[in-house]
């Protein structure tokens, strides 16, 4: 059996069994529950532990895929109505995947889903409960949210669940298993968002849930869905020409009743879309002007490309992104910009445009001049509101995030994203908008921010800093905790911890991915820590990795870590070998293995990098190298005076044996005039 | 020019001997002679070799003419003691100088003088060398030492091994961090 706790994993692998999140509720392993999965997350079966009959259920994350946890912690026990009642969540170790993953536990729907994934038929509302039984309690829901500062991105009619066995209680699903707008179909999006790539669709606001709120709605009337026939392209290309309430509503009947809040939910022009406020006053019975369908800027003369004739700059855009090599042969081309000035009536635009190719046309085989990348502003600049669309990676800037992370997941690499950052895209779309929005200024600023880190290419920046700093929810991608789900920087140690038991020795517990984590998440100047791990030299880069863990475990009082300590202690040689002693040196080969019995990374550190040691080592190692040398001059010096000092030893022989002369006579006399006279 | 005149009075003094050195060395002479005429014969015949040998020796020293006549003197000074305490007339000193044995007492002296000039120097010089070898060896000992506590790099004045920078790292014992 495996436990977890949404602050911190508990869990022991087991091939199979249940599964206990939080001490409480257990995930039956073998108890899937096809009918409650999501695009994007498995269901399966929930016990309580202490209230056992509870009807419950989990949904189990796809591993890699950020999930919304800061919007699990707003709505974990709190009362939303509408909405289905999240209980708990966690990460849990799941056998069937083999590695940690998160859970989110739901109470069960009794009635099950209003309309099964799939199908094309499903429970009909008439006009007049609508209000009643979906309008009011899901409005009530969305307001919940909004004061929560949350948006629910998840609204469809596939998402709709009876919360009672009598099928009356009508509440939204799950919109915290995948990032914002992730498992949305195209026609529950409106076109801005729906243009961009899933991951890239943002966390949007409000009025993006309004929309698919007003799209639920008319399938809910229906009974079915009006687009069904309509493919992905075919649908957005719908939408833009004539709009997403004659796309969506077009052929059907709508209740006359329900014409005003739908046209007014499904509205194109965000500004003028209806939010809770207006549909509440719809609710209380108040008249609103009807939103007039306003149509499209669409040119005189449509302009062929791509199989396609366009008379609008967006439809134009979406077929450029998709066809760069001709559309970067088509705009350079007269009839193009004469189009845009007469057709379009949009002289400025084209201007614009002849100013970007003939910058593009200054640096063509750089980089900064490629097609791809002319195409890309240009889509900017013919749709700006829509997503940024570039070698395929479509997004728009608040779902830059979880662009990167899919991207990760399903590339094995951030290159795309990488380059986006690099060549400004972000920052040329926030600059081409139409309106000024609050957002755009943090927007701005991050995005400056992300390209520092990508410049730098030392471990804990480049493009793995970004992906983290985007995604707080993004577990640690290193492949060492992988299977850990390292969400929290808590977590990062005990996952080292764990890995420590099945690595192989030459590798360090660090790397890209552990670095930009913790530089990332944790809330402390380590920028000293990183340019020591950033190091060429070995073993400093050793002891910075030892520091950045050391300090790690310190702050945040992690429990002792035995098998890290063991694997840091275990490659420690060339940071030993910093001393110049070598006694020093034996005298700390001999001490680790004492420390990492205790387990602390702070103790290991200080005796590898003790300020003291350090310095007494430095000072004798200078007195030492001072004796040498003083030897070496003395050793020369008397080497190569040798032929001098034989002169000198010479002259010395020479008055040692006049003196002794001397000495001989003064005693012979002394004698001889003693024997002669006394 | 100034160079020029100062080098004379420099071999002045040193080489040559004042003229008021030179007449008062003549005036000792004269009165030598006078009261002791045999003794000096017998002296200057004696000490002919240790004379020799103050010719011979350039050195500013006089280290031989030190040793062979400090030796030669040791011959010589019991014949004057012998014209002293007999008789002290040209005589007694003809029949000493006659007597070979005398001489070769006398110059036998001179000779062993020579012998120890050239003997002692090298056996000084040998004691010294060895005394300096050992110094070497002690230094070089030393040295040894210091490289096998050192490492290599200390003979290459501390440019091996350079000790990381890695800023403040967390304090072993130190005070636990408000959460």
């Amino acid at each position: 059996m495996a436990e977890a706790s949404p602050d911190k994993d508990k869990a022991a692998p087991v091939a199979s069994g249940p599964v206990v999140l939080a001490d409480r509720y257990m995930i039956d392993t073998g108890g899937a529950l096809a009918e409650f999965d999501t695009p994007s997350a498995k269901a399966y079966a929930v016990e309580d532990r202490r209230e056992p009959g509870r009807h419950l259920f989990a949904l189990v994350c796809t591993p890699g895929l950020p999930a919304r946890t800061k919007v699990m912690a707003q709505l974990k026990g709190a009362a939303v109505s509408g909405m289905l009642p999240l209980i708990e969540w966690g990460t849990v170790f799941w056998p069937l995947s083999r590695q940690h993953c998160m859970a989110v536990v739901y109470e069960k729907p009794r009635g099950g889903r209003l309309i099964p994934p799939g199908s094309n038929k499903g429970a009909r509302v008439n006009e007049y409960d609508l209000p009643r039984r979906v309008i009011e309690p899901m409005a009530a829901g969305l307001q919940d949210l909004a004061l929560r500062n949350v948006t629910h991105r998840n609204i469809r009619p596939t998402n709709l669940f009876y919360l009672d066995e009598a099928k009356q209680e009508i509440v939204l699903g799950d919109c915290v298993t995948s990032p914002a707008g992730f498992d949305q179909p195209v026609f529950a999006e409106p076109i801005d968002r729906s243009l961009a790539s899933p991951p890239g669709r943002g966390e949007g606001t409000i009025g993006d849930d309004m929309y698919a709120f007003g799209v639920t709605i008319v399938f809910l009337l229906l009974g079915y869905s009006p687009v069904e026939k309509l493919s992905e392209d075919d649908l957005i290309h719908a939408k833009i020409e004539q709009g997403s309430y004659a796309t969506i509503c077009g052929n059907a009947r709508v209740p006359l009743s329900m014409l005003e809040p739908l046209r007014g939910m499904l509205s194109d022009d965000a500004e003028e879309r209806w939010g809770l406020e207006e549909l509440e006053l719809w609710l209380s019975g108040r008249q609103m002007t009807p939103i007039q369908k306003r149509a499209a800027q669409k040119a005189d003369a449509p302009l062929p490309f791509a199989g396609r004739n366009h008379t609008t700059p967006r439809t134009l855009a979406r077929a450029f992104s998709r066809n760069v090599r001709e559309a970067a042969k088509i705009i350079r081309e007269e009839h193009f910009q004469t189009w845009l000035r007469r057709n379009m009536a949009m002289p400025s635009l084209a201007d614009m445009l002849a100013s970007l190719v003939r910058d593009a046309d200054t640096l063509k085989h750089t980089p900064s001049g490629s097609d791809e990348l002319l195409v890309a502003r240009i889509c900017i600049l013919l749709d700006p509101t829509g997503p940024v669309r570039y070698k395929g990676l479509n997004f728009l800037p608040d779902g830059f995030g979880p662009t990167l992370a899919v991207e990760l997941l399903r590339q094995g690499n951030n290159q795309l994203s990488a380059e986006v950052l690099l060549r400004d895209l972000p920052a040329f779309w926030l600059a081409n908008q139409p309106s000024y929005s609050p957002e755009f200024t943090v927007l701005e600023r991050n995005f400056t921010q992300l390209k520092g880190f990508l410049k730098i290419n030392d471990v804990g920046f480049g493009i793995e800093r970004c992906l983290y700093e985007l995604n707080p929810e993004m577990p640690c991608q290193s492949e060492m905790v992988m299977t850990h789900y390292v969400v929290g920087i808590r977590d990062i140690l005990p996952a080292l911890d764990e890995a420590a038991k099945v690595t192989e020795a030459p590798s360090k517990p660090m790397d890209r991915h552990i670095a930009a984590f913790i530089a990332a998440r944790f809330d402390e100047n380590i920028d000293p820590h990183l340019k020591a791990l950033a190091d060429e030299k070995e073993e400093t880069a050793l002891i910075g990795m030892l520091s950045l863990l050391a300090f790690l475990q310190w702050r945040l009082r992690t429990d002792p870590l035995y098998g890290l300590s063991s694997w840091i202690g275990g490659l420690l040689g060339p940071a030993i070998n910093t001393y110049h002693s070598r006694t020093t040196r034996r005298e700390l080969e001999k001490e680790i293995p004492k420390l990492v019995r205790q387990g602390s990374l702070p103790d290991l550190f200080d005796l590898i990098d003790n300020p003291e040691r350090r310095r007494q080592d430095i000072n004798a190692f200078n007195v030492a190298c001072q004796q040498f040398s003083e030897a070496e001059a003395e050793i020369e010096k008397i080497e190569s005076g040798e032929t001098a000092n034989q002169e000198s030893m010479m002259a010395v022989g020479q008055q040692a044996a006049a003196m002794t002369s001397i000495i001989i006579t003064m005693i012979t006399i002394s004698v001889m005039f003693l024997v002669e006279y006394w | 020019m100034a160079q020029q005149q100062q080098q004379p009075q420099q071999q002045g003094g040193k080489g040559g001997r004042s003229p008021t050195f030179i007449l008062g060395m003549a005036v000792i002479f004269v009165l030598l002679v006078m009261v002791a005429l045999p003794t000096v014969i017998l002296l200057l015949a004696g000490m002919m070799p240790s004379l020799v040998a103050w010719v011979i020796d350039r050195t500013q020293q006089k280290y031989a003419t030190f040793c062979v006549g400090g030796l030669n003197f040791c011959g010589v000074f019991p014949y004057v003691l012998d014209l002293w305490s007999g008789a002290h007339t040209f005589g007694a000193t003809l029949a000493i100088l006659t007597d070979v044995f005398a001489l070769v007492v006398m110059y036998g002296t001179a000779a062993f003088g020579w012998m120890m000039y050239n003997s002692i120097p090298p056996v000084i010089v040998s004691v010294l060398t060895v005394i300096t070898q050992r110094r070497i060896a002690q230094l070089r000992t030393s040295q040894r030492r210091i490289i096998e506590e050192w490492g290599e790099e200390v003979a290459e004045g501390g440019s091996g091994i350079a000790p990381p920078a890695v800023g403040e790292g967390p304090p072993a014992k130190g005070p636990e961090p408000e959460q």
